[in-house]
């Protein structure tokens, strides 16, 4: 049986989660990855000698690059992130980092969005780490960031308007964000080669 | 008798590393970019983590046997020196999709919907293949040396765990006299 409901005056709560051993909790510690509970660590990787060449340095030959984009995906909205400018010749890329961030408002079983890669759709919900190996002038296994296009835009002086994509085929490059949710997000990428 | 200028004829490193909880792309010592994931906060219900090796030409099927759903998918990939840089990478086999991993692969999800998590389990099916269409998870090993995985997979929390509570138009939690939690 409910009692009355009196307050939500914070000396009636008794049982708010201010404790963080409540959950058990993923986050970054020095260059560790930690789950813990409460203080305690549950289990732990270490990045410590991560570690990614780029394919610009002299050993490896090719041309690389990195780049970083922050900005705010509508509501309802699609982004692509491509990044030419910074892939091997046919535009793969060795590194992708995404981060997501959502408002306080939106509710944490509503919190994700949908990342298109090939034609086939998987989610994130805030955070994304994709790696791969680039060669300089073939496609080796890397992360296919050329136009998601069979079309790639023409230099910026044409007429002619970049066409829209409506059917996603499996030789496209790029990665198709979409935000189903009610909120606008944040992303943060982070491309490297 | 003076001595010699000590020269550290040192090759200046060009790539991703961690240094602290942030990625950085650096030369040398100078830090080109960086993405802080200092504020990384993904809660978990259970998870299963593990370590081991993938023989040669062999592949590993992950299981998600413990967990509902799958949010949290973290992989590491370690490769022995004798490996040529270009060939230090093993595939994700996903719904029958080839997906590069080099040495790290972070993924999250929620499973509160259909097709939201990670599906390590396709339809239910208890049957873990990587060539259902619906899911299925596998690491392959294409080369004729082992490699070496840590491996965590983790279920997120379920909305019923944490959104039953009932709220006020502020959305405060609303307790009882004796600060229960009022559900649904």
């Amino acid at each position: 049986m409910i009692k009355p409901i009196y307050t939500t005056n914070s000396e009636y709560i008794k049982y708010l989660d201010c404790n963080p051993g409540v959950f058990r909790r993923v986050g970054f510690q020095s260059c560790n990855l930690d789950i813990k509970e409460g203080p305690n660590v549950l289990s732990r990787m270490s990045l410590c000698d991560f570690k990614l060449e780029s394919l610009g340095s002299s050993e490896l030959g090719g041309c690389g690059g990195s780049l970083k984009r922050s900005f705010t995906l509508a509501s309802g909205a699609n982004y692509t992130l491509t990044a030419t400018e910074v892939g091997q010749a046919q535009g793969e890329v060795q590194l992708i980092v995404v981060k997501v961030k959502y408002k306080k408002e939106q509710k944490s079983e509503d919190r994700y969005l949908t990342w298109e890669y090939k034609g086939n759709v998987y989610v994130i919900n805030s955070l994304m780490v994709l790696s791969g190996r680039t060669q300089p002038d073939i496609p080796w296994q890397g992360w296919d960031l050329s136009y998601y296009s069979n079309n790639p835009p023409v230099p910026g002086f044409s007429p002619q308007i970049f066409p829209p994509v409506t059917s996603p085929n499996y030789t496209f490059g790029g990665i198709l964000f979409n935000n189903p949710g009610e909120y606008d997000v944040e992303l943060e990428i982070l491309v490297f080669n | 008798m003076a001595t010699a200028p000590l020269i550290c004829n040192t090759i200046e490193f060009e790539g991703s590393i961690f240094q602290r909880c942030n990625l950085q792309i650096v030369k040398g010592t100078t830090v080109l970019r960086e993405i802080v994931l200092c504020d990384t906060d993904i809660i978990l219900n259970n998870f299963t983590s593990f370590n081991g090796c993938v023989y040669g030409n062999s592949s590993l099927l992950l299981s998600s046997e413990g967990l509902n759903s799958v949010d949290f998918v973290m992989i590491k990939v370690t490769y022995p020196s004798t490996l040529p840089v270009a060939s230090r990478f093993i595939n994700m086999i996903y719904a029958g999709n080839y997906l590069p991993i080099a040495s790290l692969m972070v993924l999250t999800g929620n499973g509160n919907y259909i097709f939201g998590g990670w599906d390590l389990d396709p339809n239910g099916s208890d049957i873990e293949s990587p060539y259902f269409e619906q899911g299925g998870m596998l690491l392959y090993n294409p080369h004729s040396v082992k490699v070496n995985v840590e491996v965590i997979l983790g279920e997120g929390l379920l909305s019923s765990e944490i959104t039953n509570y009932m709220i006020d138009e502020n959305g405060n939690v609303l307790v009882n006299e004796d600060g229960d939690f009022l559900t649904f």
